[in-house]
């Protein structure tokens, strides 16, 4: 039997909705007949069949039959369906609106403002915290193991262990463990510097991901060290590389120097794990010996390999019972191998929180916290601004909405009416601020940002916005409506103009105070963190950093033993310093900012208490980098031609560091000596103190122990992977392309990475809490422009219904001085309270803010004179001209009145 | 009351004529597309037929449900004498503005 011939359920369910009771049958059936009449006949009888019955629901007819029937009901006491009221609602509000263009305009675009920007907030911590990873199949199923040492954070795990733990687990179905892993990668000619992710077998599996083209990496490639060399390339590599061709399966390309063959393409979507990072190629993770020549063979050392591990839930596995599971076998490890394992714990934790690593989160999170509270002011300012606007215009409705009360209209039809003209302008706004969040999601994510996350908007965006402009709808209009609607039948009776009754409008002036109140937290607090700003980036810093262009190289990529790499940084310094305009090449491991090094524990020869260790950071330096930098020696001497290897190892100290040895010995740093294997020694001699040197958010110094770097190399202390430094005597941003071309003569094969000046480095430490003052001084702009736009309607507002006060005082022999005064201090007053409450805000916030705040006091004496000055000057501004118009009250206008 | 009908007002209810007892609201529907050459959605006929038989030119009755149309039953529809009177008013108001302007009509287009 052939299937029933009729129109979309859809159509059926809306037409039986939509048309009144008595054509219901009528109307169903004529539709439904022609349909199946419709749908009979050829060349695509079928579609246009669908289209004409969709076109019987979908237009304006279906409720002009609504109201028809209702009218030849009338009379007969039908009430209203809900339905009813909302289309004549809504209708109601469509012609209001466009009979007040100026209002509509003024209401959606202040609510704009305030709902783009907290819907862009939304979609960033969304991005961070809730959207899920690109292109893997089932996050909720996966858990991500991670370890720690010490009762320390959790974080990565250690290869062996992962091979132990994926033996043991029963929670686990399937586990993986991957390592991201910088490499130098060509297809042909130069090669350049690619994100790589070292990965076992099981990855793409537990993932979740199918190769767009060839394959993945089969079992085989878990066994044997550095014997398979294979890649898969992401879709965007085999895209920029070879033009998307499928015949680049099975050829080869060079990691480090040595050639892999290519086996497979991921698919687009794909974009890794983590979202501090977006690999382009994969290989197995046996390679990692060929990969990462300097840091030995994590595959059979229990030691801390940096390896993260994630795996797949078995069926009806919570991450609960996963998390407990790795607990007791971390403690099973720790008892068979107390060495290594002794200290170290093991834990599951959930796929999608594992993408933001801990040292992301917090900041993050604190970061977010301030802009959500700042957005949620801004958020504030505009809801009491629209709402003014709103309780302004409805006053000069009132006459209308007491006659509809007289009439009959019940009272719940009138704040219906008003609250249903306000969704609609909150609705508008939805999507005007939607599309705001948007654009500037846009312009978020062009910076150049060290996360990889979508901030468009998406479901969850939309529901927010949706759900805000409900809420902002119903705040902003529900009570102006209420109080409205209570007092409508009183107000049939009152003239729509002439004399008044005394009013007050307190409620207006509420509201103009909660403004100012908001805008004057807001700008104090911009005040506060611009302070802290500007004294982070004119810290006195204990270097000089102009004129410097910085570059880094690492030669053990290409496999570079210890003396080839002393002899390649000798011959990059000797070309680079051949470019015209270098005065001076330094070298050092990293650029001086705290995040640049890890810290190790080092023991004091002649502590009086030599079992102790004391964490410090190290970097190995050429002799002339403290010359270059302008770091003074402060006591002893400084690096010399003769700290080579061979001759006695040199150290030394920043003032910090001396001070922590002076303290433990009771001796000068100078003639002491530090080692890092243990109370018994080796030691190395301290023969000189420099000066100290900070940057960053970092305003005390660390102590810091610098090495030579010839003698840290051939001791096996670092030195491999160096920053070079090139001094002038001008801009030095001009010669980052000499610089590559300088290091290309002396090995095509090392590429050289962030290659930026130091001032430019510099200041990207501060790029966070640049970002914030500019956030927050954009909103308090807002802010205050919106408190004293309502201050100037208000004033206007007040000097248009004094007219006839006015003139009669001119008349009396008022000065014209006086009666602007009297508005002026009208405003004053106004201004005053809201900054007394915000004020007592700012004192409960103090708190909060402290936490941000570097050499300013949170109660600043200059950032409150200036706040209260900016306030009053805004305010002064903005009733300047109601003012004027006060002090031309004309006599004989106001006389004629009467 | 508005004593005149207006365009659509007048074709619907000459469909209802001319198609006598067959007069419902699809019938209707296609007669106008098919012969007055107006597409007009279903609702649209019967916010016409509404409002004519509020002004007692026209009676509607339900027909019994058919098996087709999903069971549904018709609205069938019938002139009133208001009605007639109503048409045979149009038709003469339109004769009368019509006479002698054929020609003219003629020398305008040519």
């Amino acid at each position: 039997m052939s299937r029933e011939v009729r129109p979309p359920g859809v159509v059926r369910w809306l037409i039986a909705k939509l048309t009144p009771a008595e054509y219901e049958d009528a109307v169903l059936g004529d539709v439904e007949e022609e349909f199946v009449e419709r749908r009979a006949s050829p060349n695509g009888g079928t579609v246009r069949a669908y289209m004409w019955a969709w076109r019987q629901v979908m237009n304006r007819d279906v409720w002009r039959l609504r109201s028809e029937a209702r009218r030849a009901l009338r009379g007969e006491g039908r009430p209203m369906s809900v339905l009813d009221m909302m289309g004549v609602e809504f209708r109601q509000a469509v012609r209001v609106l466009r009979r007040n263009p100026g209002y509509a305009a003024a209401a959606v675009g202040t609510l704009i403002i305030g709902l783009g920007a907290a819907t862009t907030i939304f979609s960033v911590l969304n991005g961070l915290f809730l959207r899920p990873i690109p292109g893997v199949e089932s996050p909720s199923t996966l858990a991500s193991v991670q370890a720690s040492e010490f009762g320390g954070a959790f974080g990565v795990a250690s290869y062996v262990d992962y091979i132990d733990l994926r033996e043991r687990s029963q929670a686990f179905s399937e586990m993986a463990a991957f390592k991201p892993r910088r490499v130098d990668a060509a297809a042909s000619g130069v090669p350049e510097p690619v994100e790589a992710v070292m990965a076992t077998s099981t990855y793409f599996d537990v993932v979740g991901v199918d190769p767009l083209l060839g394959r993945f990496f089969d079992s085989s490639v878990d066994r044997g060290a550095g014997a398979h060399p294979e890649v898969v390339l992401t879709e965007g590599l085999w895209r920029r590389w070879f033009g998307e061709d499928p015949g680049a399966v099975g050829r080869s390309i060079t990691l480090n120097g040595l050639s892999y063959t290519v086996i497979g393409v991921s698919p687009a979507r794909f974009r890794g794990t983590s979202l501090m990072s977006s690999p382009e190629l994969f290989v197995p993770m046996t390679m990692q010996p060929h990969l990462m020549p300097t840091s030995g063979n994590l595959l059979e050392s229990r030691g801390w390999g940096g390896v993260e591990i994630v795996g797949k839930l078995a069926p009806g596995t919570s991450s609960e019972a996963a998390a407990a599971e790795m607990r007791t076998l971390g403690e099973a490890l720790g008892l068979e191998y107390p060495r290594s394992n002794g200290e170290r714990a093991y834990t599951a934790v959930g796929f999608r929180e594992a993408a933001v690593p801990s040292y992301v989160r917090g900041p993050a999170l604190q970061v977010g916290t301030l802009l959500a509270g700042v957005v949620a002011a801004v958020w504030l300012v505009v809801c009491l601004n629209v709402s003014n606007l709103f309780l302004a215009r409805s006053i000069r409705r009132r006459r209308e909405l007491a006659i509809r009360v007289a009439v009959g209209a019940g009272r719940g039809r009138v704040v219906g009416q008003l609250v249903g003209e306000f969704m609609l302008i909150a609705i508008l706004a939805a999507f005007g601020g939607a599309a705001f969040a948007q654009a500037l999601g846009m312009a978020i994510s062009s910076q150049p940002l060290p996360i990889v996350f979508d901030i468009g908007v998406d479901g969850r965006t939309i529901a927010f916005v949706a759900f805000m402009a409900l809420v902002t709808g119903l705040l902003c209009s529900l009570i102006p409506a209420l109080t409205l609607a209570s007092r409508a039948p009183r107000d049939v009776t009152t003239p729509a103009s002439g004399p008044r009754p005394e009013r007050r409008r307190w409620p207006s002036r509420l509201l103009i105070m909660g403004q100012v109140t908001v805008s004057v937290v807001l700008v104090f607090t911009t005040g506060l963190l611009a302070q802290t700003l500007a004294n982070l980036a004119g810290a006195e810093r204990g270097f000089d950093s102009s004129h410097i262009i910085t570059a880094r190289f690492d030669p053990s990529l290409q496999g570079y033993d210890a003396e080839q790499t002393a002899r390649f940084y000798q011959r990059l310094v000797e070309e680079t310093g051949a470019l015209p305009g270098v005065r001076t090449v330094a070298l050092a491991d990293g650029l001086p900012a705290a995040s640049e090094f890890g810290s190790d524990g080092w023991f004091i020869r002649n502590a009086s208490d030599p079992e102790r260790s004391t964490s410090m950071s190290a970097s190995a330096v050429s002799t002339n980098f403290f010359s270059v930098m302008g770091i003074p020696i402060v006591a002893g001497r400084g690096f010399t031609d003769g700290d080579v290897p061979g001759a006695v190892p040199a150290l030394l100290v920043n003032e910090a560091a001396a001070t922590i040895i002076e303290e433990r010995t009771g001796r000068p740093a100078v003639g002491e000596a530090l080692g890092m294997n243990g109370p018994g020694g080796p030691f190395l001699e301290v023969v000189g103190v420099v000066g100290d040197s900070r940057s960053g958010r970092v305003t005390n110094a660390s102590p810091f122990i610098y090495g030579a770097h010839e003698q840290a190399l051939a001791l096996g202390l670092g030195g491999t992977r160096m920053v070079v430094m090139l001094k002038g005597s001008a801009d030095m941003g001009e010669l980052s392309g000499p610089l590559r071309d300088a290091a290309a003569r002396v090995d095509p094969n090392v590429s050289a990475t962030d290659v930026v000046t130091m001032d430019a480095f510099l200041d990207g430490l501060l790029a966070v809490e640049r970002l914030t003052v500019t956030v927050l001084g954009t909103s308090s702009m807002v802010a205050l422009g919106l408190a004293a736009l309502g201050l100037y309607g208000l004033l206007a507002y007040l000097v248009a219904q004094r007219t006839r006060e006015f003139g009669i005082r001119v008349a009396l022999g008022a000065a014209s001085e006086s009666l602007q005064r009297i508005v002026l201090v009208e405003a004053l007053v106004l201004s005053a309270s809201g900054l007394v409450l915000g004020g007592v805000l700012v004192s409960v916030l103090v708190g909060w803010t402290e936490g941000f705040l570097v050499g300013v006091s949170p109660a600043d004496p200059v950032t409150i004179v200036l706040s209260v000055a900016a306030v009053m000057v805004v305010t002064l501004v903005a009733a300047y001209t109601p003012s004027v118009r006060a002090a031309r009250a004309d006599p004989v206008v106001a006389m004629r009145a009467e | 009351m508005r004593d005149y009908l207006n365009d659509f007002e007048q074709l619907v209810l000459l469909s209802v004529l001319r198609l006598g007892s067959d007069a419902y609201g699809g019938a209707i529907r296609r007669d106008l597309e098919d012969t007055a050459r107006r597409s007009v959605t279903v609702a649209s006929i019967y916010v016409a037929l509404s409002r004519l038989e509020q002004q007692g030119r026209c009676r509607s009755w339900m027909s019994d449900p058919t098996p087709v149309r999903g069971g549904k039953a018709k609205k069938h529809y019938a002139l009133e004498p208001d009605g007639v009177r109503a048409l045979r008013d149009a038709k003469s108001a339109l004769e009368r503005m019509w006479s002698g302007v054929g020609d003219t009509l003629d020398a305008v287009e040519s």
